[in-house]
């Protein structure tokens, strides 16, 4: 309850802020200049979605900022439409090039979009200053009319800085709720670690994309806003390449994913040349030697910098004081020990399969050049069970997960999974389908939460879109609990129970590899893929493990293992198969194998000889 | 580390408060303010800086004879940096923080459109530079041009090739910006209009460095002359190829052609070309005493395309002189000046607030422009 | 169509071609060794342009004295510039290192600009500017002057890597960091010296440009843009990809402004780097790199 309380007292200062700026600055000096940061400001929050939150580096926010001013000057003008009409016009049609423009680029890594985006900048200017007809040269459009609410025209500074204001209101706190959302999610999840956020199930190149055109739309109504404010004139110099980089200056100076921090940048850099004119030709290089020190010494900004200040870190205490309770919806508070179904020793039986095949490969192949990695291997993974797949260093059991879990393409051969041909799917539609998967070396969204890893775990048993992420509807916000609850369940049944709030990579490596452990578990999946899970761990944590393991496979979930620890694979597998030089050359139900001379030649004997 | 953190965000906060406390500074009584608002930072800075030494040393000379009305003239740079939302943000600084009386404004023609509003809101007289056409006839009463507008330098150029050359075949090219667009526009309109044929029209972007394409283009339409709307730097290259070309066509350029940067860049190649300039220096006793002053302030030649701001403010505060300190009388005075002696030329107002009418053809000879001919085109406006 | 104009283009786009070959050179550099690209390679050519003009024409100094004085200052340039923009984010992700480049980019066109001031400027000529006429085609001997550096330069480069032993350690170094370091090879040391010697490309380039080009602090901008166009039209670190990608696009560039639109000029190096993205993502001589799980 007092959580609302807070919000309505937030609420109210904002209100009266707004309400009364206009009253105390009367200079249209400032007023514009107000405005002219507000129209900044929100073509750097859209710049933050893409930078700060997906971790894709656009230099073309000037020119998308340049697509809405010239969109909605140009229906405005010539076709008479109603200004609020353009405001529309502007943010999708920005968009709309995003999308354009992201397709073939966001595929690939962030130096093409990088590259893509500054070319993108370039044409758009030679359109604008070439295509006459449409926007009339490099004379600029003139007379660009204010918006009219009924029979008032908002021409003067102070009566449009309600529209702006109200504007940037609106969409920082939609963007608020767009970063603790789902979709959100998977934008950090893209930043942190795409390749596992494909593991997770989050289609990366069409989060990717929806990040950019979002983006791109957002920086198109922040040129509608310049259009139709201040000088009511556009010419196509003012989007140049130098205003993409000030704009990613003013987003990384305020702080990189901090919504609030876009704000204050924009809100710094375009008031700072007015009071930094003492510096007169130096001013640029002050910027620019400001963007490096940035980068080196504050990477997370002004909202970083505030952050840890003392002041703030009492007040977020406060805050959180009572919101806490509220955030943990349905926490389902059984300490670890009394979960259902949970076994006190060692009892293979217990999770014997049912005999039934949930995952069938059959000459499955993989050849990087000559190299032949995986050379027809035919395997079959029973429901309930739990396999695991030996070999020595470079058989190539790596590269059958990574197969089988979609990162690579295979050369040849069919992976069926549950009666569904999954072979070159992409990772995300695999893991839909039921299969999760671990890593060999980690590979945690490690600027994340704990918490945050495993909600990111539900993405493909959750829907909520970009609109109802934005919006916060009832929907979402029902659905948001039901997540939180069943990462929460993840987080206790793995024994991370009240770490939910640290950031993943602050936690000492053991549990990392359970947290990573939960996130796929918080998938739901049928069969578990898990890479080396006891690679580095001490001998009562891999004791731990094999404990978990048994639990897991108790709840019915299939385990397909790659290890090298024999004693564990021996202890907990029901069937074994064993590779070498990308062949398998047994298979078996672990005593069998481990009798097996051919195994016990090519692998066994030189490991245990060697140790 | 958190150290310095700290001393940043507190620096910050600082500048903030400074920002706020700062704004509005009260002027002194024996004083007139005027406002100046050239390119400081950013892609005009180079011309903005030349603009600063010239209207410095009309300053200089000004408050050097004592003032106005026995008052010093306080000039407030304000810097634009080259941007349209600088434009309108140093005009509003200058009228409503610096409470300046008038405007010394911009020489960017998008600039002038940017401010042009806003302008005639606050009612402050502007000289400008900037010689967009269009700019005078959008009915703003506080305009005055110091510079021939393009279609007194367009018209020149084609009455030139008209009465004087044998040419009939014209190639035009031009900077694709508003400046080299709209001269352009009026030079193919002011051929077609004498009988002259455009048989091939090009342009290329700001800081393009290679016009093989485009000399190439011109040679192949068979033009005679090669009329040139663009740059200090393009004008440049594009000379040095031309020759390099083996000069098929004769080249005619924009006042930028004979400025001091492009010829110090183009050098030898500059040889012989002819070009359309506002003035040619030596021409009047005022351009050479201005032309001695210069050197002897800042030991370089003066540049063409600056000398407007040393007009300019010559011009507004001899109209000061007469009106006193009030806009409207200031505007009346302005409009009602006529052969005053100025350093670009005779000023007579129109009334729609140009200054300048008349433009020389030159050609180039070992790096100095040598007069061809007047052109005025004053009786067709 | 007409052969004189088409050869005459064609000598313009080899030279163009030639000189965003020579930046790319730079790019690919880095790119090997750190993995990063380095927005601010044109600046690599603009500062010792500046450099090199002021040795020339404010102290006189003879043109084979100058290139060895800019030569050495942009060597220490390099690794000055590299222990700011790219040492203290080493360990950081790809986007720190990139913004700070652009960063230290643009801090160095407008210090040159305090610096040199912000008029253009002219840098004396080691060549006649009197056009040769080859076979009825004219060239600026300055072009051919560009063409045959950035051949020897390769060919040194080529030598560099493959016959000495400085040259494999810095190979070794871009391959794969962790392995040199086992073997032995200062890798902090090759990663400085790996700038160092992409910021002296960058000196054959701005001295050789800067006579045909006006030192402008713009100067290197377009050129640094185009040039990364061509790393990836050619391959992304690919040696030979660079420069073939350089050249094709040097040719394009002046054939479609000539055919299509000279207006459009700057914008068919972005267009053909899109299509090459959306057909060939991985250049004309690129390798398709798998990343590891």
């Amino acid at each position: 309850m007092k959580t609302i309380m807070k919000n309505l007292l937030i609420l109210a200062a904002v209100v009266v802020t707004v309400l009364l700026l206009p009253r105390f600055v009367t200079s249209n000096y400032w007023l514009n200049l107000i405005n002219l940061s507000i129209s900044f400001s929100i073509a750097c929050l859209g710049l933050n979605i893409v930078l700060g939150f997906a971790g894709q580096l656009s230099l073309a926010q000037a020119a998308f900022w340049g697509v809405g001013a010239y969109t909605s000057a140009i229906l405005t003008t010539q076709l008479g439409l109603p200004v609020w009409a353009g405001m529309f016009a502007a943010f999708f049609m920005a968009a709309l090039c995003g999308v354009l423009l992201g397709i073939p680029t966001l595929k690939l890594s962030g130096h093409y979009l990088a590259m893509a985006t500054i070319g993108f900048g370039i044409i758009l200017q030679l359109i604008l200053v070439n295509e006459i007809w449409l926007t009339k040269g490099s004379d600029g459009i003139t007379t660009i009319p204010s918006p009219w609410i009924g029979s008032l025209e908002l021409k003067d500074p102070g009566a449009f800085f309600y529209v702006a204001a109200v504007s940037l209101i609106l969409l920082s706190w939609g963007t608020i709720h767009l970063k603790n959302s789902r979709v959100g999610r998977a934008f950090m999840a893209i930043r942190e670690n795409e390749m596992a956020a494909g593991a997770m199930g989050v289609d990366t190149t069409y989060y990717k994309v929806m990040a950019f055109a979002l983006s791109a739309g957002y920086g198109g109504f922040g040129g509608w806003m310049f259009a139709h404010s201040g000088s009511h004139y556009i010419s196509p110099d003012t989007f140049s390449f130098e205003q993409s980089v000030i704009l990613l200056v003013m987003t990384v100076l305020g702080g990189n994913g901090s919504v609030i921090g876009s704000i204050v940048g924009a809100t710094l850099l375009t008031m700072l040349p007015e009071v930094l004119r003492f510096l007169k030709d130096s001013y640029m290089m002050v910027y620019a030697a400001g963007i490096v020190a940035i980068m080196i010494f504050m990477p997370s900004g002004i909202a970083g910098l505030v952050k840890s200040m003392p002041l703030t870190l009492r007040l977020r205490t406060w805050w959180n004081a009572d919101s806490r309770g509220g955030r943990q919806v349905g926490g389902g508070a059984s300490p670890r020990g009394t979960y259902p179904g949970k076994k006190a020793a060692f009892q293979p039986e217990d999770c014997a399969g049912s005999g039934e095949v949930l995952l069938t490969v059959k000459g499955l192949a993989k050849h990087f050049g000559g190299l032949k990695a995986v050379d027809g291997v035919d395997m079959e993974v029973r429901r309930g069970e739990i396999q695991a797949l030996i070999g020595p260093n470079g058989s190539g059991k790596t590269t059958i997960l990574n197969m089988l879990s979609g990162l690579y393409v295979p050369t040849a051969g069919e992976i069926i999974l549950g009666g569904a041909a999954i072979a070159g799917k992409k990772p995300h539609a695999i893991t839909s389908l039921g299969m999760a998967r671990t890593f060999q070396n980690i590979r945690l969204f490690g600027e994340l939460t704990v918490l945050e890893n495993v909600l990111i775990g539900r993405h493909c048993h959750s829907r909520a879109g970009l609109l109802a992420s934005i919006l916060h509807l009832p929907s979402q916000k029902a659905e948001e609990a039901g997540i939180r609850a069943k990462a929460l369940e993840m987080l206790e049944f793995v024994g991370l129970k009240g770490k939910e709030d640290a950031q993943a990579n602050s936690l000492p490596y053991g549990q990392q590899r359970l947290l990573e452990l939960a996130r796929a578990l918080a998938s739901d999946p049928q069969l578990l893929l898990l890479d080396e899970p006891a690679a580095g761990l001490n001998a009562a944590e891999t004791e731990a493990l094999v404990d978990l393991l048994f639990q897991i496979c108790t709840r019915g979930i299939t385990i397909l293992l790659v290890e090298h620890d024999m004693n564990l694979v021996m202890n907990v597998s029901d069937h074994i198969t064993v590779l070498n030089f990308g062949r398998k050359i047994a298979e078996g139900p672990a005593e069998e194998i481990e009798k097996n001379r051919e195994v016990v030649d090519a692998y066994l004997g030189t490991e245990v000889g060697n140790a | 580390m958190v150290n310095l953190r700290r001393i940043l965000s507190v620096t910050f906060l600082c500048l903030m408060v400074v920002a706020v406390v700062c704004s509005g500074s009260a002027t002194a009584a024996d004083e007139i303010r005027i406002g100046f608002t050239p390119p400081i930072t950013g892609v005009h800075a180079a011309g903005g800086s030349l603009q600063l030494k010239a209207i410095k040393l009309a300053l200089k000379e000004i408050n050097g004879a004592g003032g106005v009305n026995g008052k010093k003239i306080d000039l407030r740079v304000i810097d634009n940096q080259s941007t349209n939302p600088g434009a309108l943000a140093a005009l509003q600084k200058a009228v409503e923080q610096e409470k300046v009386l008038a405007l010394m404004g911009y020489l960017y023609s998008t600039q002038v459109f940017a401010t042009a509003d806003a302008i005639k809101n606050y009612g402050i007289p502007t000289i400008i530079g900037a010689t967009n056409v269009n700019i005078t006839k959008q009915g703003n009463p506080w305009l005055f041009r110091v510079r021939p507008d393009d279609s007194i330098a367009a018209g020149a150029m084609v009455k030139y090739i008209k009465e004087d050359t044998k040419f009939t075949k014209i190639g035009i090219l031009h900077d694709s910006d508003a400046f080299g667009t709209g001269g352009a526009d009026l030079v193919e309109k002011g051929a077609k209009e004498l009988g002259l044929t455009v048989v091939k029209r090009e342009k290329s972007s700001t800081g393009a460095k290679d016009f093989t394409a485009e000399l190439l283009a011109m040679k192949n339409a068979g033009a005679q002359i090669l009329v040139f709307y663009g740059h200090q730097e393009a004008t440049a290259v594009l000379q040095r190829q031309l020759r390099q070309l083996g000069s098929p066509f004769k080249f005619l350029g924009s006042p930028s052609s004979a400025s001091k940067d492009a010829l110090n860049l183009a050098k030898e190649a500059s040889e012989g070309i002819w070009a359309v300039v506002d003035f040619v220096p030596g021409q009047s006793a005022e351009n050479k005493r201005y032309a001695e002053a210069y050197k002897k302030e800042y030991n370089e030649n003066y540049d063409s395309l600056a000398v407007w701001t040393y007009d300019g403010l010559k011009i507004l505060v001899e109209a000061i002189k007469k009106a006193g300190e009030d806009r409207g009388k200031i505007r009346t005075a302005i409009l009602a000046m006529q052969g005053y002696k100025g350093v670009q030329g005779n000023f007579s107002f129109t009334p729609n607030g140009d200054g300048l009418s008349e433009v020389s053809i030159v050609q180039i000879e070992k790096g100095e422009p040598k007069l061809l001919k007047i052109v005025n085109l004053g009786a067709k406006k | 169509m007409d052969w004189s104009t088409n050869l005459q283009m064609v000598a313009a786009g080899l030279a163009m071609g030639s000189i965003y070959a020579l930046v790319a050179l730079g790019f690919v550099l880095i790119f090997n060794a750190v993995n990063v690209v380095n927005f601010a390679q044109g600046e690599f050519a603009m500062v010792p342009a500046f450099v090199a003009v002021w040795l020339m024409n404010s102290l006189n100094t003879p043109f084979a004295l100058t290139c060895v004085i800019t030569v050495v200052f942009m060597g220490i340039f390099g690794i000055v510039f590299q222990r700011i923009a790219y040492y203290p984010l080493r360990h950081r992700s790809f986007l720190p290192v990139v913004i700070s480049t652009i960063g230290v980019g643009i801090f160095l066109k407008n210090g040159a600009q305090l610096i040199f001031g912000a008029e253009p400027l002219s840098m004396p000529r080691p060549t006649s500017p009197t056009a040769l006429n080859i076979f009825g085609v004219f060239v600026d001997p300055q072009y051919i002057v560009i063409i045959l550096c950035t051949l020897i330069l390769l060919g040194f480069q080529y030598f560099f890597f493959e016959k000495t032993i400085l040259g494999k350690k810095m190979l070794a170094t871009a391959q794969d960091k962790q392995m040199a370091r086992l073997l032995g090879i200062p890798v902090a040391q090759m990663i400085a010296i790996t700038f160092a010697y992409s910021s002296i490309l960058g000196a054959a380039a701005g001295i050789l440009v800067g006579p045909i080009f006006f030192v402008t602090k713009d100067m290197g901008a377009m050129i640094g843009l185009k040039a990364f166009c061509s790393t990836i039209v050619g391959g992304f670190g690919s040696i030979p990809g660079a420069i073939l990608g350089g050249i094709f696009l040097g040719v394009i560039e002046v054939f479609a402004s000539y055919y299509i639109s000279t207006a459009y000029r700057d914008a068919f190096a972005f267009i053909i780097l899109i299509l090459v993205l959306l057909l060939r993502p991985q250049g004309f001589f690129g390798e398709k790199i798998a990343e590891k799980a």
